[in-house]
């Protein structure tokens, strides 16, 4: 059967936009989510932490994920589990083809007006991390490692050393120790952690276990498992400084190196990504550029919030349950370039000095509603420095910031009617400065 | 006069707080985004506390958890010995979100409660996604041998096949 929406990944991000796209008056919507149950990474995230915000309490992840699931359960959303989506292609009358997977169907294919991507991210492979010596046992990504703790109840080893200060990593540096682990050290190739503050305090903090910046793994020792790992410190080039080696024995390294959007699929539908979130370029309605194929969540840029998953995820549903409407008014609908290419009727957000990306990366002014949220990430920790913002080089908006660091997204909101002051408004910049100006 | 800078970890927004006490005891916070975190800058300094979250075992489940949390903070001198009484917990299927799990936690007054619903029929699945699993990885193995194979390469003496 035809479906309005489809939504690919039954996380927080596609719960959220199933119910905002319900919200909206959008009729079929479908989630197809290859896990064997709804939630996504909030399953083996048991902390608490999510959803202050949303709920003004604080919940754990399963708790956040079923608050949700109830909502779209409630709602009869419908959903396939352990279904893997496996292709989207372009198809007749702006359709899209969408091609899963599972074990009573088989593959298939649906069409639908429009997609929601909520595929979340993974984490970086190890491959990536360059660390020479052998690759004997005992060296786990941090969500490996969080998934056999929480989920399987059994732990991955006894002594151990965390490679990158991620949240996984901090996280899971807690969660061992809890559980009677020595966990020995967290080194971090970055002079700054890529961590949230809180976590480093009540994971790291809390139980006296080193944060080393600037440090890395030089060499791992052992054969079938690992039997100790040497950390030396990093220069500014993140060469590793001879003479500074301490060798650590150890059991287990986890590897907390960051985490990489999902988008496979998107790629072979020919969504283009920014390379600086490994994402699509999105407009203001968080549509890529490939008409009716909206982004949302981890897939878009990695989040460390799930409150803000939610809301951005709310704002994809409506966006896309808008975009049915529209479709089955019109066939022809205005074309999207998220890329930038000098469009007419776009504004063009440039992410200057000290900003490494900008979601979303257009505006057009006509589909915009009266407040609209941009969500960035510094390139660096930045303290006493002023945020700005120029419309076509004026400038427009300057906000004085204690501290700004690259593990914690920030947000700035734009009116409309700031926009609508400058008409031939082509571009947005945003950057860090020392001076108030 | 006793004075201390400190990050917030009620949100995770982590706003920095300055916490001070003056001689009559009297304690203000500033920093703080919200009344939370004049409440946590008060008790951070006097008494801290922390939710403390875990799993225990599913009983007659080999090897299968429920997560679980402290219904309220609890001392944070007493996160061990909580940890403790939670290795001799069990939880029974069905579990419901909610549910008491242990009652007064190593003494503190304070309920631990599962955090997750869990029923039989998912503990069954997920013991079949573990042997999709174990094929993936075979498959994923098999398909490097052969490459190595491919190459002319011998599977001897590399030492990755120890
Ligand atoms: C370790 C960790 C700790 C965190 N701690 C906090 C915290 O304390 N507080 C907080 O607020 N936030 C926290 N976050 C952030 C927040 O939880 C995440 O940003 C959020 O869960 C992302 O939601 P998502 O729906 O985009 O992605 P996910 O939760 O990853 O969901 C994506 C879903 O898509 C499915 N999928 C992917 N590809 C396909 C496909 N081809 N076909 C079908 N389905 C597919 C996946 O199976 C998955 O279920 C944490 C995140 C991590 C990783
Ligand atoms: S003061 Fe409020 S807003 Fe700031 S970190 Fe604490 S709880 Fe969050």
């Amino acid at each position: 059967m035809r479906q309005d929406i489809i939504i690919i990944g039954g996380g927080p991000a596609g719960l959220a936009a199933a119910l905002a796209a319900k919200e909206a008056g959008a009729e079929q919507i479908l989630i197809l989510e290859r896990d064997r149950e709804l939630g996504g990474i909030l399953n083996q995230c048991i902390h608490n932490g999510f959803g202050l915000h949303t709920f003004k309490e604080e919940l754990t992840g399963p708790e956040y994920a079923a608050r949700y699931i109830a909502k779209v359960e409630q709602e009869k959303i419908p959903f396939l589990l352990e279904t893997i989506v496996i292709d989207i292609a372009k198809a007749e009358n702006g359709d899209k083809a969408v091609t899963a997977m599972n074990r009573e169907r088989g593959l298939f294919t649906i069409h639908t007006k429009a997609v929601i991507l909520a595929m979340g991210c993974r984490e970086r492979p190890r491959g990536a991390l360059n660390i020479p010596g052998f690759r004997p046992a005992g060296i786990y990504s941090a969500g490996t490692a969080q998934r056999y703790v929480n989920i399987e109840g059994r732990m991955p080893g006894k002594e151990v050393v965390i490679l990158g200060s991620g949240d996984i990593g901090l996280i899971m540096a807690r969660r061992m120790t809890l559980e009677g682990a020595k966990v020995k050290a967290v080194a971090e190739l970055m002079p700054y952690s890529g961590g949230l503050k809180r976590n480093i305090v009540q994971c790291l903090d809390d139980f006296g276990i080193p944060l080393k910046l600037s440090h890395t793994v030089v060499d791992i020792r052992g054969k079938k498992r690992v039997e100790g790992v040497t950390l030396a410190q990093v220069d500014e080039n993140k060469k590793p400084i001879a003479g500074t080696e301490e060798y650590i024995p150890c059991d287990t390294l986890l590897l907390s190196c960051g985490l990489l959007p999902e988008n496979e699929l998107s790629l072979n539908l020919g969504v283009s990504l920014n390379p600086a979130t490994s994402g699509p370029y999105v407009n203001e309605s968080l549509e890529t550029n490939i008409s009716g194929v909206f982004a949302c969540g981890n897939v878009l840029h990695v989040h460390d919030l799930v409150d803000y998953v939610s809301e951005e995820a709310a704002a994809a549903g409506k966006y896309a349950a808008a975009y049915v409407r529209e479709a089955a008014d019109s066939q022809t609908r205005e074309k999207t370039e998220t890329a930038c290419a000098g469009s007419e009727t776009q504004i063009c957000l440039e992410a200057a000095e000290g900003i490494r990306y900008t979601v979303p990366s257009t505006i057009s002014p006509s589909h915009m509603e009266d407040m609209q949220l941009v969500r960035f990430r510094v390139a660096d920790v930045y303290k006493e420095v002023f945020l700005k913002v120029y419309f076509d080089g004026k400038p427009v908006v300057s906000q004085k910031k204690r501290v700004l660091a690259p593990g914690e997204m920030e947000q700035l909101r734009l009116k409309k009617e700031q926009l609508q002051a400058f008409p031939d408004l082509k571009k947005i910049t945003i950057r860090i400065e020392k001076e108030a100006g | 006069m006793e004075k201390r800078e400190m990050i917030c970890i009620n949100c995770p927004l982590g706003c920095i707080l300055s916490v001070s006490r003056n001689e009559a005891g009297e304690v203000t916070v500033s920093g703080n985004t919200c009344p939370r975190g004049a409440e946590y800058g008060r008790t951070e300094l006097t008494a801290p506390k922390r939710v403390l979250t875990s799993t225990v075992r599913i009983q007659g489940e080999k090897g299968r958890v429920v997560p679980v949390k402290t219904a309220n903070p609890v001392p944070k001198e007493k996160i061990g010995d909580c940890m403790e009484a939670l290795k001799g917990a069990e939880a029974r299927l069905p579990v419901q979100i909610g549910d008491v799990v242990l009652e007064n936690v190593a003494g503190t007054g304070i309920a631990v409660v599962a955090t997750k619903g869990v029923e039989k029929e998912l503990i069954m699945k997920e013991l079949c996604s573990d042997i999709e699993e174990t094929e993936q990885w075979c498959s994923e193995i098999m398909e490097h041998v052969r490459e190595r194979i491919a190459q002319g390469n011998t599977l001897k003496g590399t030492g990755a096949y120890e």
